[in-house]
């Protein structure tokens, strides 16, 4: 791959398009190697993968991702299978044997289908360079090689190492090299190259709020994918003036079904700070989106704190007004309003909520409160 | 894959081996203990379907950590198989195999199949503790979880098998306490396992046997042979 | 699978350590919440003492439990910490779900929610007024997907709080998870017949 070095600017940006070549499809090793021993492990993961209760099975949403992939690693797609997980942390990961992770939390978090893009091409770019499989080529370090595939594990596995500072995933000049491959291969396929260091920006963002100078080790993505500080400058410089296709719209109308029940995952993450953050950038970009209203509402609600009940019911009463709200939002109003002893508004917003999902259930506690009020 | 999880089973191990009794419980015991009440053949004519086996063998590194070893377990699983269909008085002429693709929908049978088999390896075959209320029975059931399995194979009796080996030529301290409790002997390598029997018809486990040793090499094809010989044991027989 | 050579090992290791004792009758948790059993259970002492619950079981420490707080005062905690195996990269600050005064039924919920997220994921089905140990309080049902083996669970549970001049506050709870296939309904009436009989029970008077 001839890239040349760095730092060439907007020349270099230029002559990106069209110049990747990618690399024939792989032959799959026979078990009787090493190497096959280990693709073997993989498919185990796989198999389990699959048949997890955690993974997102809709046709609709999976079919969308790997159609993606597919249009990045070109005669590779048949290789390719994705799986959306439901975790709501930022995470995607593409394993040797051609599985795709995607968890739930990255595509809540990405604002548009080009930031989804250039983070699956990142990951299609480990894959094309066969980044894993180069550290597990030496058979005598089979403890390497666990750990290498643990990264591929599903999130209970990934926990149980206590994945801080490990640092085993991939070097940095892997992941520079997958970084430039992944901007070229969105760029090459349309999209706007500067959506790229947007994503760890926003990213970065939300891990420092609690994290400070540790905030690397609070994502998963970041624990396997050591981001040394000068990745997101380097991928601003490579991107150059940009241009391209953003995708807002497809994204949004794939992950509507969805978005609901991962914003309800993220608020039970009960991280309220990074919460905050996200809402707080999200509705920057549209203000009048009911359920980020609702969301951010819910995170002061839970939080609690004095001067936290204010910009709650300020949030439920925008979202309330805005483009069909979720019904939970009426339920939270109404236990907000409880709270600061509005009864009258308290009771509305609880009828509010019952007349939208009468067989909700919590409906029997909040009948309670709903004759408690009006006696 | 699992170094601090493993770690930290040591550490409770450290912790918890103060107050270990190691519990009396023979290993070659009376087979009433391998059987459910009630139990004694499988039906006449009866057809069995085999699980394919939860196997995981592992080498113990230097630093006393336990690290998957797929090559491993690919020939075990081999030889594992091989073994099995080479015991006919226990595959007969009626056994099938269930396929890797049908585990798929089956993945939360499988799953309860395993902690209920948990729950047998722990308070009934070791006693450790035992359950006052099962009055020393082997007295489990899936209940109707098992349909699935039975309207899928056609089968009376499924056989599943769930086996963790180890092997290291030093160090294999998890594995030494852990058989310490099963009051096991330290030399060699150590293999922990189960078979279990379950009947379709009613979602009982009509069988049951565990293996906990220091020796035996699922990697070779003649100790594999061995090591099923020895978990099915008093394996049932079908009545004529 | 892979993961479970860890939760058998641990369980052995704990069990075996584990005392468990024949429960029928009366019994009384943590002196506060008394019971009457008409069926045997099992009860599971924890090894080290540390538990501010009860458990019980009818199947088996890997399948159900029957879990009873009984008294417990404002500023305590529903769970030890959870074990260091368990925790998730982000959870820098795990919090101990703990019982404070003045919680509305849907916060008391919530700590129950918190209690067995640890163990999985866990989704809160249905809530609603109901009684237990005498006490007005709510009743409610969750999903549990365990992490240890990916087995679905599901479970109900029972809190109440009870006005006390001493503390304040006081709480009293159950709650019974077993496996989603088969048991949960098949145990289910058993463990409702136990709650059913909770009644708090008066402060022994003190010397």
């Amino acid at each position: 791959m001839a890239l040349g070095a760095l730092g060439l600017g907007s020349a270099w940006a230029q002559d990106l398009k069209g110049a990747l070549p990618i690399p024939q499809r792989f032959n799959r090793p026979t078990s009787e190697t090493d190497e096959g021993g280990l693709w073997a492990m993989m498919d185990r993961e796989e198999t389990r993968l699959r048949r997890s209760p955690l993974v997102v099975r809709d046709a609709a949403l999976t079919g969308y991702l790997r159609e993606l992939v597919c249009k990045l690693v070109g005669e590779h797609c048949p290789d390719v299978r994705v799986y959306v997980v439901r975790t709501p942390q930022f995470n995607a990961s593409m394993a040797p044997n051609g599985m795709m992770q995607v968890w739930s939390g990255l595509l809540l978090r990405v604002d548009n289908e080009a930031q989804l893009v250039a983070i699956l091409g990142h990951e299609a770019g480990h894959y094309l360079e066969r980044d894993s499989l180069k550290g597990l080529r030496s058979a005598k370090d089979k403890s390497a090689a666990a750990m290498v595939l643990g990264m591929f594990g599903l999130v209970g596995a990934i926990a149980s190492l206590g994945v801080v500072a490990s640092g085993y995933g991939f070097s940095r000049d892997q992941e520079a090299q997958a970084d430039r491959i992944g901007l070229q291969l969105m760029q090459q396929a349309g999209y706007d190259g500067r959506e790229f260091p947007r994503v760890w920006d926003n990213l970065l963002a939300e891990l420092k709020v609690t994290g400070g100078d540790e905030a690397a080790q609070r994502s998963i993505l970041f624990a396997t994918h050591p981001a040394p500080g000068n990745r997101r400058d380097t991928l601003r410089q490579m991107a150059g003036e940009g241009g391209g296709r953003l995708g807002t719209e497809e994204l949004e109308r794939v992950v509507a079904p969805h978005r609901m029940e991962w914003l309800r995952e993220e608020i039970r993450r009960g991280q309220y700070e990074e919460s905050l953050e996200l809402f707080n950038r999200k509705l920057a970009l549209r203000a009048d989106d009911a359920q980020f209203l609702y969301a951010r509402g819910e995170v002061y609600r839970l939080r609690d704190r004095t001067e936290d009940l204010q910009p709650a019911l300020d949030d439920f009463q925008r979202g309330a007004a805005a483009e069909r709200p979720p019904p939970d939002l009426f339920r939270s109003l109404g236990l907000l309003q409880k709270r600061r002893g509005d009864k009258a508004a308290a009771a509305a917003a609880f009828q509010k909520y019952l007349a939208l999902v009468p067989d909700a259930g919590d409906a029997g506690l909040i009948k309670t409160y709903l004759s408690e009020l009006q006696s | 894959m699992h170094r601090i999880a493993f770690r930290a089973a040591f550490a409770a191990a450290l912790v918890a081996v103060s107050c270990l009794a190691v519990p009396a419980v023979a290993q070659t015991g009376a087979s009433s203990r391998n059987y459910a009440p009630g139990f004694s053949q499988r039906a006449a004519g009866s057809r069995m379907v085999v699980v394919q086996t939860d196997m995981e063998l592992f080498s113990q590194s230097a630093g006393g950590v336990l690290e998957p070893r797929a090559d491993w377990t690919e020939a075990a699983q081999k030889n594992f198989r091989d073994a099995l269909m080479a015991q006919k008085r226990v595959v007969g002429d009626n056994t099938i195999a269930l396929q890797e693709k049908d585990m798929d929908e089956l993945a939360q049978l499988n799953a309860l199949h395993g902690a209920v088999a948990e729950a047998v390896f722990i308070h009934h075959m070791l006693g450790a503790p035992a359950l006052p209320t099962k009055g020393r029975l082997l007295d489990w059931t899936l209940g109707d979880a098992v349909q699935p399995l039975r309207e899928r194979t056609g089968a009376d009796y499924a056989l599943f098998f769930w086996i963790r080996d180890s092997y290291a030529s030093a160090e294999r301290k998890v594995a030494i306490v852990a058989m310490a409790l099963l009051g096991v002997g330290l030399a060699g390598g150590a293999q922990t396992g189960y078979a279990s029997l379950v009947d379709l018809r009613t979602g009982r486990v009509v069988w049951f046997n565990n293996l906990a040793r220091g020796f035996g090499d699922l990697r070779e094809p003649e100790p594999a042979r061995e090591t099923v010989e020895a978990l099915l044991k008093s394996f049932p027989e079908v009545a004529r | 699978m892979t993961r479970r050579l860890l939760p058998l090992a641990l369980a052995l290791l704990l069990a075996a350590c584990a005392n468990v004792s024949r429960m029928d009758g009366d019994q009384v948790v943590n002196e506060r919440l008394a019971v009457h059993l008409t069926e045997a259970w099992n009860k599971v002492s924890d090894p080290w003492e540390v538990d501010p619950y009860d458990t019980w079981t009818q199947e088996g420490i890997p399948l159900d439990h029957l879990r009873l707080w009984g008294g417990v005062r404002p500023g305590q905690p529903l769970m030890t910490k959870p074990a260091m195996f368990s925790r998730e990269p982000d959870a820098k600050e795990r919090r101990v779900p703990t019982f404070r005064a003045g919680l509305p039924p849907e916060k008391l919920v919530g700590l129950f929610e918190e209690l067995y997220a640890t163990a999985g994921t866990v989704a809160i089905t249905r809530v609603e007024p109901a009684m237990f140990a005498g006490q007005k309080g709510v009743r409610f049902e969750f999903t549990l997907a365990r992490r240890s083996d990916d087995l679905a669970m599901q479970g109900v549970g029972w809190v109440a709080v009870r006005p006390d001049p001493t503390w304040g506050e006081e709480l009293y709870a159950a709650t019974f998870v077993a496996p989603r296939l088969s048991f949960y309904e098949r145990l289910l009436p058993m463990a409702e017949a136990v709650v059913k009989t909770a009644r708090v029970r008066a402060t022994p008077p003190r010397s």
